[in-house]
């Protein structure tokens, strides 16, 4: 039942993305990608691994659908992988948990803490990523500021108003 | 052994997530290639065809039927052209290579159902595939002038790489003199592609047009690629810097024409 439940909402977020936020974007600059929201909302898991693969899975779809081949894959796997360290820093008794992630579960700070860092990474690795161009990088930096601010906005405005 | 094995253990997660980015890399760099998959591509036909719903929704009921009656006869209207064209050419002795290259060209109207300008590796999905005998590397333009190249196709659709793609280049020549260059675009703004290989002892002043060279098969010759919008020479330069608009507007192409060349003259470009 609870795995029916993640993969209902794995699904409204994608169409979200796909159909709402990608249209979205402000000049080539801010770019939201919310869909890691799922990723960072993800119950913890027992076996790091799966939640690697499930980061691989996510951003083979994205890929799909942007035609970037590997581009987001490589950041959500990173984010999957770097979920859990931070999660297991931040919070006492981790274990506790079974719930999704979230500004009620983990506490505020700790989870606003979570999103800005794992959201900043995410892009900073897709921009970085897609300019496949060292002399660009003021560009991605910009891109990855603007777009982080915000998906933040968006992620943690969601977590205000559930 | 029994030490590697407690080795691999301790560090399971981090060697999964090494394999994991080492799979996304090869994928990157596979598709840094020119020519797409169209399965793993958005010419996929589960995503062009959820981008094609989205399009329609966005379309004015009566305004999509005019508009596509109108690119219809466009493109008839080229047809009959060529057609024209050809007829003349047993009556008309050939003067010019450019007038050469024009002949047996036939013109498939497209719609755009998807389209990024933001990125650096920008694409668009057509809504024509194999079964209206689009191919890859057949060329794609506008009313107002050259849009891009298909570089995947699929049953029913199409990817294109437009012009505002960093590793996309097109023959081109000044329409004025016919020196011959080449379009690069650098990323960020979409209104401004680069010429290069104009060399400094030619004469290039703002304003001056662009257009296909005719070198390739992918265009015929003659087809507007941009108007120079900036022209600098530094010393010690052999090149111009040179800016130009591209005459497309990106962001407003709804529908597009795709050109299938029936000879191939020359080589095609990679």
């Amino acid at each position: 039942m609870e795995k029916i439940k993640e993969i209902g909402r794995l699904l409204l977020i994608l169409a979200l993305q796909v159909l709402l936020f990608d249209h979205l974007h402000i000049s080539m600059w801010g770019f939201p990608m919310v869909y890691i929201l799922f990723l960072i909302t993800l119950p913890l898991l027992k076996l790091k691994w799966v939640e690697m693969i499930i980061g691989f899975a996510v951003g083979l779809i994205m890929d799909i659908w942007h035609s970037s081949m590997g581009v987001h894959i490589a950041a959500c796997v990173a984010i999957a992988f770097l979920r859990p360290i931070l999660l297991s820093n931040f919070v006492q008794e981790i274990e506790r948990i079974n719930d999704n992630v979230s500004g009620s579960s983990i506490g505020l700070v700790e989870y606003v803490k979570c999103v800005v860092i794992l959201t900043i990474l995410h892009h900073a690795i897709v921009f970085s990523l897609e300019a496949w161009d060292i002399q660009s990088w003021w560009i991605v930096l910009l891109q990855t500021i603007i777009s982080s601010a915000l998906t933040i906005a968006i992620i943690l405005s969601y977590d205000r108003l559930k | 052994m029994k030490n590697l094995l407690q080795f691999l253990a301790r560090y399971s997660n981090f060697l999964i997530f090494l394999i994991l980015e080492v799979v996304a890399f090869i994928l990157i760099a596979t598709s840094h290639q020119y020519q797409h998959s169209a399965i793993w591509s958005s010419a996929n036909r589960i995503v062009a065809g959820l981008d094609n719903i989205t399009t329609t929704v966005g379309d004015y009921f009566q305004l999509k039927k005019d508009n596509q009656l109108l690119i219809e006869e466009n493109a008839w209207l080229k047809n009959q052209l060529t057609r024209q064209a050809n007829q003349l050419e047993k009556y008309v002795e050939i003067d010019s290579l450019y007038q050469y290259s024009h002949l047996d060209v036939e013109y498939i109207p497209a719609k755009v159902i998807g389209l990024t300008t933001h990125k650096h590796h920008n694409y668009l999905t057509i809504n024509k595939g194999q079964r209206d005998s689009i191919e890859v590397d057949m060329g794609v333009i506008c009313h107002d002038g050259v849009v891009g190249i298909v570089s995947a196709v699929s049953e029913k659709y199409s990817l294109v790489v437009p012009l505002i793609h960093t590793e996309m280049h097109t023959s081109c020549r000044l329409k004025k003199n016919d020196y011959i260059g080449r379009t690069q675009w650098r990323g960020i703004d979409y209104k401004k592609v680069e010429l290069k290989d104009i060399s400094r002892h030619v004469d290039v002043a703002q304003g001056d047009s662009v257009v296909t060279s005719g070198l390739t098969s992918v265009f015929p010759g003659g087809i507007l690629v941009g108007t120079v919008e900036s022209c600098e020479l530094t010393d010690g330069d052999n090149y111009y810097h040179i800016t130009m608009r591209p005459t497309t507007d990106y962001r407003k192409l709804k529908y597009v024409q795709v050109i299938r060349n029936h000879v191939t003259y020359a080589e095609e470009e990679p």
